[in-house]
């Protein structure tokens, strides 16, 4: 049935490749994906059946990676929304103005300078964070108050920057799916919304708790670190925080789901021990304080 | 009196959470055989090798160097040789983290009164907060400010390039590849 959906994507996309007039019509998405694909063709090639086929083939692979901006911001908003259904913020309007400060600068330093980003400090005493497509990012009280300063802040938003930049998330959707939501939520015609979206993400918020695989979490631990880098911060904020989690009884008790969908802290760490000698060492500011946490 | 004191509690709590903490000294093991320096350098004089099964203690941290003590020596270490938890016979285990307990059972934390967890029933069972998430995106900071702010806290952007062996080696990241 996926297959069959997705041949018929193809046979439209082909069809209208090979016919602008139809492409005009289609939407923005469409259009961009159109553009990308003839502009990605190389000059001179011939318009025989196997370009055809491989251009169709790049076609789709670009459907299966860039959605855009707009849908995966929308979707991205329905599920931090949830979350935050779930968890709210933090009542600290500066604890949460500092925290998207950081964030900000943090995420200024990624491929993604652009989005808007939105950050928070949500009300659980587990020790976890999320990363919502469109750059939601959101960590618990639990885990910020076993940070030590802002080093290891910046770490830990660089590591969910790194899945909002890599588009982590949004590849555990379904992709033709996901265009169609997007563009629902977005056209403001949609009646039964919430179900709507629910076809596409599952009850409430459970793609958080779904966990990406492996490569993603390592792969999101080193753009940590080279975020936080670029922003000045010293390399090793992130790291420090793995040890922490991973020494913290806190940690072990309250970060049930964490560690669910999280390799280990000392399987992080041993990855990224073989790359700690190419860490920066010239980071500032190693030891400056944290906005404190008021007491509930 | 009682007022007083309530108050210095208050600040005590405060000033451990906001303070960049002086670690009280905890234990830990070393993964593999590390050295121990004089000074958080890697040119610095090397004072011993300590072995993979050696247990120290964790005094300060600097980044990516640890000053700990070992025996009657003091030196320092690099952070990330250091290995946290222990063992269920209480001697110092490389790689447990203390985890045994945390990911014991359906791995659904333990409900303890007074606790807010979120664990993955809160989440399935999530309504959609409006007024929460725009709340959210209202402390939103605009790039003009966020750099000023990084400026007054003498912060600089560098070139750092990401580790693309692995960044690329990974399938989610070959898949972006184009």
């Amino acid at each position: 049935m996926k297959l069959l959906s997705t041949i018929c994507l193809l046979a439209t996309v082909s069809l209208s490749l090979s016919n602008p007039a139809i492409a005009f019509d289609l939407g923005g998405l469409a259009g961009d994906i159109l553009n990308k694909a003839t502009s990605s063709t190389a000059p001179g090639d011939d318009s025989s059946g196997v370009s055809d086929l491989s251009r169709g083939l790049e076609v789709l692979s670009i459907l299966t990676t860039d959605v855009a901006e707009d849908e995966e911001v929308a979707i991205g908003r329905e599920i931090a929304g949830r979350l935050l259904g779930a968890a709210p913020l933090v009542a600290d309007a500066k604890l949460q103005r500092y925290v998207n400060r950081v964030g900000k600068w943090v995420a200024l330093q990624s491929e993604r300078p652009g989005l808007e980003w939105t950050f928070g400090v949500i009300d659980s005493d587990s020790v976890n964070a999320f990363a919502s497509p469109g750059g939601y990012i959101f960590v618990t009280r639990g885990l910020y108050a076993l940070l030590n300063n802002e080093s290891e802040l910046a770490g830990v938003l660089g590591h969910e920057i790194g899945h909002v930049v890599r588009r982590h998330h949004l590849e555990l959707l379904n992709q033709s799916k996901l265009v169609d939501t997007g563009s629902k939520i977005l056209s403001d015609k949609v009646r039964n919304r919430t179900q709507v979206v629910d076809n596409l993400i599952g009850n409430g918020a459970e793609i958080l708790a779904r966990g990406l695989d492996k490569d993603a979490e390592y792969e999101a631990d080193l753009i940590g670190i080279v975020l936080a880098s670029r922003a000045g911060y010293e390399a090793y904020g992130l790291p420090v925080v793995l040890q922490e989690i991973g020494h913290s009884s806190a940690a072990s008790n309250e970060g049930g789901l964490m560690y669910k969908t999280h390799p280990l802290p000392a399987d992080r760490l041993s990855r990224l021990n073989e790359f700690a000698p190419r860490f920066p060492e010239s980071g500032q500011l190693a030891s400056t304080g944290l906005y404190p946490l008021k007491k509930r | 009196m009682n007022r007083h004191r309530r108050i210095n509690i208050a600040l005590l709590a405060a000033a451990l959470i906001s303070a960049p903490l002086p670690l009280l000294a905890k234990e830990a093991s070393l993964g593999k055989p590390s050295r121990l320096y004089t000074e958080p350098f890697k040119d610095a004089a090397v004072i011993a090798t300590l072995s993979a099964t050696s247990t120290v203690k964790v005094l300060e941290r600097k980044g990516g160097w640890s000053r700990i003590q070992h025996q009657q020596s003091e030196g320092w270490i690099r952070t990330l040789d250091l290995r946290f938890g222990k063992s269920a016979e209480g001697s110092v285990v490389a790689d447990t983290f203390g985890l045994a307990t945390g990911r014991a059972g359906s791995g659904n934390v333990v409900a303890t009164t007074g606790i807010r967890g979120l664990d993955e029933e809160d989440l399935k069972s999530a309504n959609f907060s409006a007024e929460q998430i725009s709340l959210a995106e209202s402390y939103r900071i605009d790039a003009s400010v966020a750099e000023s702010a990084a400026a007054r806290a003498g912060l600089q952007s560098t070139t750092v390039e990401y580790f693309e062996d692995i960044t690329n080696a990974t399938p989610a990241a070959r898949r972006h590849d184009r």
